[in-house]
């Protein structure tokens, strides 16, 4: 990672060379390391250490990027020139509201010295220790635990100079028995001190053990209770097709044109606050700009989509700080995902059920069959169960589904009162925090074979 | 920096480890996006460094850098060394890979045209050209040209004395339109494959070969045609599928499942393992008799061709599913000794930072002997014909998938009659290709590049390749819009 001081000085230095009328560049400086383990053995474990810069530049009303990890001040300059270049020949882009100023975001809790500081030593420690459990259990496990640790910094000729320091932290433990049965769960954080090893490690197996001797049930609706972790797969695919202004204004997004109208259920109050310490803080954007909280639906309404500064001054509404990299412009996203809780425990959903579906997790989710819909399909996997009388009765064989997210949402009969966050499947910083839910009527359409 | 890292090789090897290869990767790619005649993303992104990998005590390590200093590419080494160990304490490490000979060689993809010479106002006329002509359809709201190109310029050397330059040149494009009525409803056609296109492992000239302005009117048509379309119905009929689709269908559900590290459960915990254990290998019946699949790094032009894998195996043809029969995997130097063969050269990484993995190559449907598209739906008295993804899933092992496609169209008496929208169907992955009973000739044959393959964590995208001919299967479950 470079030094902080060094990194900023190289970006002004930078910004002070750009042959461009407005410039704009986002580093990200730091490393990720990653042990993965198969059949109760590490069989993958790196490390890479890398800086790159983004470079954005305007020249008029056209925009032109680059993106290096080349960091000597001359090659910045030549990426600098080559994006004046892209940007000389690219059509007049009329609503480029220019590079946003930005007032410093306030300081938030995003660092971890302990997880910066983790060898692969550690995480090998920490992977035998999971063994271990499964061991115990005649179980091997799967899995992988990640950290990162950076320094992401943007900076640009309207004035906005925005660094913050971050780490993250991941396991995912994936137990199997002598029949191939599976059960998995994970765990994300800020850092590892928020990983339990042995707790996830439990739980995996546990499930595991749960899941021996799977019947096959008729696939029908039925009523799920359904984990965090599952819930969390939806809404982050929610994330590429529904919750962006670029995806409204494409209609692709269920919301379009909808705002104001019902959409989901009253009991379902969606919001993203990338200040919340109980999710994963990221204090500003790709264009540097704070974040800002954003209600995307609130008891059930839909209030708004997320915005960047283009987006922003399509609509003239306030840029709410949500731009993705400009290297591949998938839109203005939320990162810091919360839905409300609820007021039962996971016993209390499950006793709600006659004859219904536990879902631990889902796999292999689709959200494209119809984004106007929210029409999804996906699998479920690694622990799933029969309710029976208001009890988990036996394992059944995984099922595949296909429905609407507009209607699951919208038949939410109750929630948890603890809420997990979760790890963002988008693969970036973030996080979606959510309780268990028991939904009515889910669309199983479909069998396999374990 | 070829000497250096020979260097760090050797002494590596005088500190005793099993095996240690290192790659130096310098990656330039370009995403050009224009949507409605206005440029979306104009990125040019350069990226180099190298990785060393690392066998010691029969355990894997691997760090990597972006800076090229002497004291960065020993502390790199020597990081790689240390998380090896790491690795041997838990499950005690064993790993050994095949023998093989020490390669010194040079392979350069062939290209006519350097895509990173054609000037960018070129490239941004046609995209121009393209957005114009998919928005001549009235009620097409959305028109997205783009274009892709990629140049690796790769270094590999090994302990075992290999030293390998390879340069590979990749390009490709893709249109879509995306036609909206006042109801919100909204249709997308694309052309020649939806999700960015078609890419192979040639120079501009490929690019230009798609043509794509001059399927944009037709694009725009179709979109707009698919509002007015009639629901794909729910039945079980004779489904021919186009190639585009077809692409998918073999990327997922026969492309996946035989890489041989997933069927040793290394992506149990992410994307899955595989149905095709290795006690199927040989004797277990994958497809009808007529289903011949292969995996052949060696065609020209396929994006998943090259000179030598990412672990210095020369590219190689393998017989993946042989007159129905599963008969092969896609293996690694580690991977193939433990089924008593040798690596078939398909281990790869996406950067310099990225340890490689098993990855697809050109898996390809052979030809058969149906003809012509025309004369397939012509020998089909009843069914439905689909083409180009719109959505795909399939479960952990490969066995249960559902795939959503952009259009189809009934087939009544051996005609094409009307269009339907938003086709769906799902299969048993051995079953649906068992009930495949006719596939097209050579003369509708083509590789589909896909360079959006998944796998891994961290994630890495390959680029791979799927020669297909549209085939029929008999019995297969579609449905419309649940």
């Amino acid at each position: 990672m470079i030094e902080k001081t060094k990194l900023t000085a190289m970006l002004g230095e930078a910004l002070q060379s750009s042959p461009a009328d407005e410039t704009e560049l986002v580093a990200w400086s730091g490393s990720n390391s990653l042990t993965r383990f198969a059949e109760s053995h590490i069989h993958q474990n790196v490390h890479e250490e890398n800086t790159y810069v983004t470079a954005r530049v305007a020249v008029g009303k056209r925009t032109g990027v680059t993106m290096t990890n080349r960091l000597d001040p001359r090659e910045l300059k030549a990426a600098l020139e080559r994006a004046t270049a892209i940007a000389k020949v690219s059509p007049e882009d009329p609503d480029f509201p220019g590079f946003p100023k930005s007032d410093a975001a306030p300081a938030a809790d995003t660092f971890s010295e302990a997880t910066a500081a983790m060898t692969p030593e550690m995480r090998a420690r920490a992977v035998g220790e999971a063994v271990e459990i499964a061991a115990s259990k005649k179980t091997t496990l799967s899995g992988a635990y990640r950290v990162s640790a950076f320094r992401f910094a943007v900076a640009n000729t309207s004035g906005t100079e925005q660094v913050y320091d971050g780490t993250d932290a991941f396991l995912s433990v994936f137990a199997t028995d002598e029949n191939k049965v599976n059960g998995a769960t994970a765990s994300y954080a800020r850092g590892i001190e928020g990983i339990d090893v042995k707790g996830v490690a439990t739980r995996a197996v546990d499930k595991c053990v749960a899941a021996a001797n799977p019947v096959t049930v008729d696939y029908e609706p039925m009523d799920i209770v359904v984990e965090p972790r599952a819930i969390a797969e939806v809404i982050s695919w929610l994330n590429f097709t529904a919750f962006g202004a670029k995806q409204v204004h494409e209609n692709m997004s269920f919301m379009a044109g909808r705002f104001g109208e019902k959409v989901w259920g009253e009991n379902i109050t969606l919001t993203d606050d990338a200040f919340d310490p109980a999710g994963i803080p990221v204090p500003f954007d790709f264009e540097g700009v704070t974040k800002k909280p954003v209600t995307l639906i609130e008891k059930g309404i839909a209030r708004s989509a997320v915005y960047d500064s283009l987006t922003a001054a399509k609509d003239g509404v306030a840029n709410t700080g949500h731009a993705g990299s400009a290297a591949f412009r998938g839109g203005p996203a939320p990162r810091n995902l919360f839905v409300t809780a609820g007021d039962k425990s996971r016993d209390e959903l499950i006793g709600m059920v006659d004859r219904g579906i536990y879902v631990s997790n889902f796999h292999y989710v689709n959200g494209l069959l119809d984004t106007r819909r929210a029409l999804f399909t996906g699998m479920t996997r690694a622990g799933t169960y029969l309710i029976e009388d208001g009890r988990i009765a036996k394992a059944v064989k995984n099922m595949r589904w296909t429905d609407s997210m507009m209607r699951f949402f919208s038949d939410v009969a109750a929630m948890t009162k603890e809420r997990e966050t979760i790890g963002a499947s988008w693969g970036a910083v973030g996080s979606v925090t959510t309780p268990a839910m028991l939904v009515r009527g889910f669309k199983f359409t479909g069998a396999t074979e374990f | 920096m070829k000497e250096l890292l020979k260097q760090v090789m050797d002494e590596l090897k005088s500190l005793g480890v099993d095996y240690a290869d290192a790659r130096r990767v310098v990656g330039t790619s370009e995403i050009l996006v224009m949507k409605n005649g206005k440029l979306e993303t104009a990125s040019v992104m350069e990226s180099s460094g190298f990785g060393i990998r690392v066998l010691a005590g029969g355990a894997w390590g691997f760090s990597s850098s972006s800076l090229e200093t002497p004291e960065a590419v020993r502390d790199v080494a020597a990081q790689a060394l240390a998380i090896a160990k790491a690795s041997a304490s838990v499950g005690g490490g064993g790993i050994v890979l095949d023998d093989r000979a020490p390669v010194v060689d040079r392979y350069e993809s062939g290209y006519d045209e350097d895509p990173f010479e054609v000037p960018l106002k070129d490239k941004l006329s046609i995209l121009s050209g393209c957005c114009a002509g998919m928005s001549r359809t009235e009620g097409v709201k959305l028109a997205t040209a783009s274009m892709m190109s990629f140049k690796n310029d790769k270094l590999f050397v090994s302990t075992d004395g290999s030293e390998i330059e390879q340069l590979i040149v990749e390009t490709g494009g893709g249109i879509a339109a995306t036609a909206m009525n006042d109801a919100g409803e909204r249709q997308t056609r694309s052309y020649p494959a939806s999700f960015r296109g078609d890419y192979a492992t040639r120079g501009f000239e490929f690019t230009r070969s798609l043509d794509l302005a001059g399927h944009a009117d037709q694009c725009g048509a179709e979109a707009l045609e698919l509002l007015n379309a009639d629901e794909c119905p729910a039945v079980h009929t004779n489904l021919i599928i186009g190639g585009t689709q077809l692409a998918l269908q073999v990327h997922e559900s026969c492309g996946h499942p035989i890489e041989l590290d997933r069927v040793f459960g290394t992506e149990a915990s992410y994307a899955g393992t595989s149905f095709l254990t290795t006690d199927k290998l040989g004797s277990f019946r994958y497809g009808s008799d007529i289903v011949n699949i292969v995996a052949d790094a060696t065609c020209e032009g396929g994006l998943g061709s090259f000179g030598y894998d990412d672990e210095g195996v020369p590219a190689q043809r393998t017989g993946i599913v042989t007159e129905g029969m599963f008969t092969g995997y896609l293996s690694s130097r580690e991977t193939a000794p433990r089924i008593g063969q040798q690596s078939n050269g398909t281990m790869r990484a996406d950067g310099w930072n990225r340890i490689p993995l098993v990855r697809m190559t050109n898996i390809n449907l052979l030809p058969g002997g149906a003809g012509s598209l025309e004369d397939l739906i012509a020998d089909t008295d009843d069914g439905i014909f689909v083409d180009s993804n719109k959505s795909w899933s399939i479960d952990q092992r490969r066995i249960n998938f559902q795939f959503g496609c952009e259009i189809a169209w009934e087939i009544k008496g051996g005609k094409r009659t009307r269009m339907l929208k938003n086709p769906v169907y799902t299969g048993i992955t051995p079953e649906f290709w068992g009930n495949c009973d006719a596939i097209c000739g050579e003369d509708e044959w083509h590789i589909f590049g896909i360079p959006s393959c998944g796998k891994g964590e961290p994630g890495q995208t390959a680029h791979v390749g799927h020669g297909v001919a549209p085939a029929r299967f008999r019995n297969v479950e579609v449905g419309g819009k649940r």
